[in-house]
């Protein structure tokens, strides 16, 4: 008997332990600013996850646009998820803050054997992130050139206004 | 007649048969930069686009560029140039960016990256594809970049310090004699008004 509590603790304990509980993320993000030195905007997360009973959560999946793919990892450091978006055009990419959906192993799981699109809203994700884009500069409104002429123009037009004065 | 027959039913077989090898998957990989130039010290931003085509799902997948960006040259600022990803279901593609920053200028030649995969989780052979690659590329120095995009407006300030000698000193030279013209053209009217 107590044999068998020892062993229901144990895998209690296990699968509790395996995963990640009330995951807290440190975001890194960064897209593309300057939209005469690129053609298209990409943008990419660094996610680094941190559980309050320390595991790692595995895989990570992310919803970017509706499909839900794999982050990337890294075998140099082994606690980051990188997740890249491209878009083909620089208005594409939606500038100001966008919510992406991350889901652990167990989430996913449950995401691929929703059927119906209310099953698989009701998948709760692991987490949310959000990609902060401040968006593309096409570099100043007015050219420097633009100020330098209306200077000079003035000067001129002062000094012929004069000119016509003594002349006339 | 014969011949005709056989040669049919032969096509007829090999297609029947062609299509086992639909069932496994094949991953593409392209690598594109979406950078118009190419400046020192300026972001340099790379997209990997990695695309499963076929039926099945493919696992384990290893990208692996190291070798094309060379610590020495290029410093890495956003992403890894070794990812790891551990599935990639059929029909979905995914994209991965890395953004550098070239430490030296000139023409840099970059080769493709190597892609390896399982094409099934319980058979670990792992298949290697390359990627596509952009060739030789032109970086050229902050100065050129400077040269045609930056705005300028230092370069107008010391214009307008430099011309402002030519343009205040004959200005001062004729204000002053119209001050005094007219100082004087005053001095008179006032005079003849005494009288």
């Amino acid at each position: 008997m107590f044999r068998v509590v020892l062993a229901a603790l144990a895998i209690i304990a296990l699968v509790n332990g395996e995963t990640c509980e009330s995951p807290e993320f440190k975001v890194n993000s960064h897209s593309t600013r300057d939209a005469r030195l690129t053609a298209e905007s990409a943008a990419q997360l660094e996610i680094t996850v941190k559980c309050k009973n320390g595991k790692q959560p595995g895989t990570l999946y992310a919803d970017i646009n509706g499909q839900v793919v794999p982050c990337a990892q890294t075998p140099a450091a082994p606690g980051k998820y990188f997740i890249g978006v491209a878009a083909n055009t620089h208005k594409e990419l939606a500038s100001g803050r966008t919510k992406i959906k991350l889901y652990d192993d167990d989430s996913y799981s449950a995401l691929r054997k929703a059927r119906t699109e209310d099953a698989t809203k009701a998948v709760k994700p692991f987490g949310q992130v959000e990609l902060n884009h401040p968006g593309v500069s096409y570099g100043p409104w007015l050219p420097s050139e633009f100020f330098a002429v209306c200077t000079f123009g003035l000067v001129w037009w002062a000094a012929y206004r004069e000119r016509s004065k003594i002349l006339g | 007649m014969f011949f005709e027959r056989s040669v049919v039913f032969l096509a007829i077989l090999s297609v029947a048969l062609g299509q086992t090898d639909d069932e496994e998957s094949f991953l593409f990989v392209t690598k594109q930069t979406i950078n118009r130039f190419l400046v020192q010290n300026k972001e340099f931003t790379i997209k990997y686009g990695l695309y499963n085509s076929g039926p099945t799902t493919v696992y384990n997948i290893h990208l692996n560029d190291a070798h094309s960006f060379p610590a020495d040259q290029y410093e890495l600022l956003v992403g890894t140039l070794s990812a790891k990803w551990e599935r990639l279901n059929a029909g979905t593609n995914l994209t991965h960016i890395v953004v550098l920053k070239p430490k030296q200028s000139g023409i840099s030649n970059s080769t493709y990256a190597i892609v390896t995969y399982q094409k099934s989780e319980k058979n670990t052979d792992v298949q290697k594809t390359y990627s596509s690659e952009f060739g030789d590329v032109y970086i050229m120095t902050s100065r050129e970049y400077d040269r045609r995009f930056s705005s300028h407006i230092i370069d107008w300030l010391l214009f307008t310090a430099m011309a402002s000698p030519c343009i205040v000193f004959p200005f001062f030279l004729w204000f002053k004699s119209k001050s005094k013209y007219e100082a004087l053209v005053t001095k008179e009217k006032s005079s003849k008004k005494a009288q």
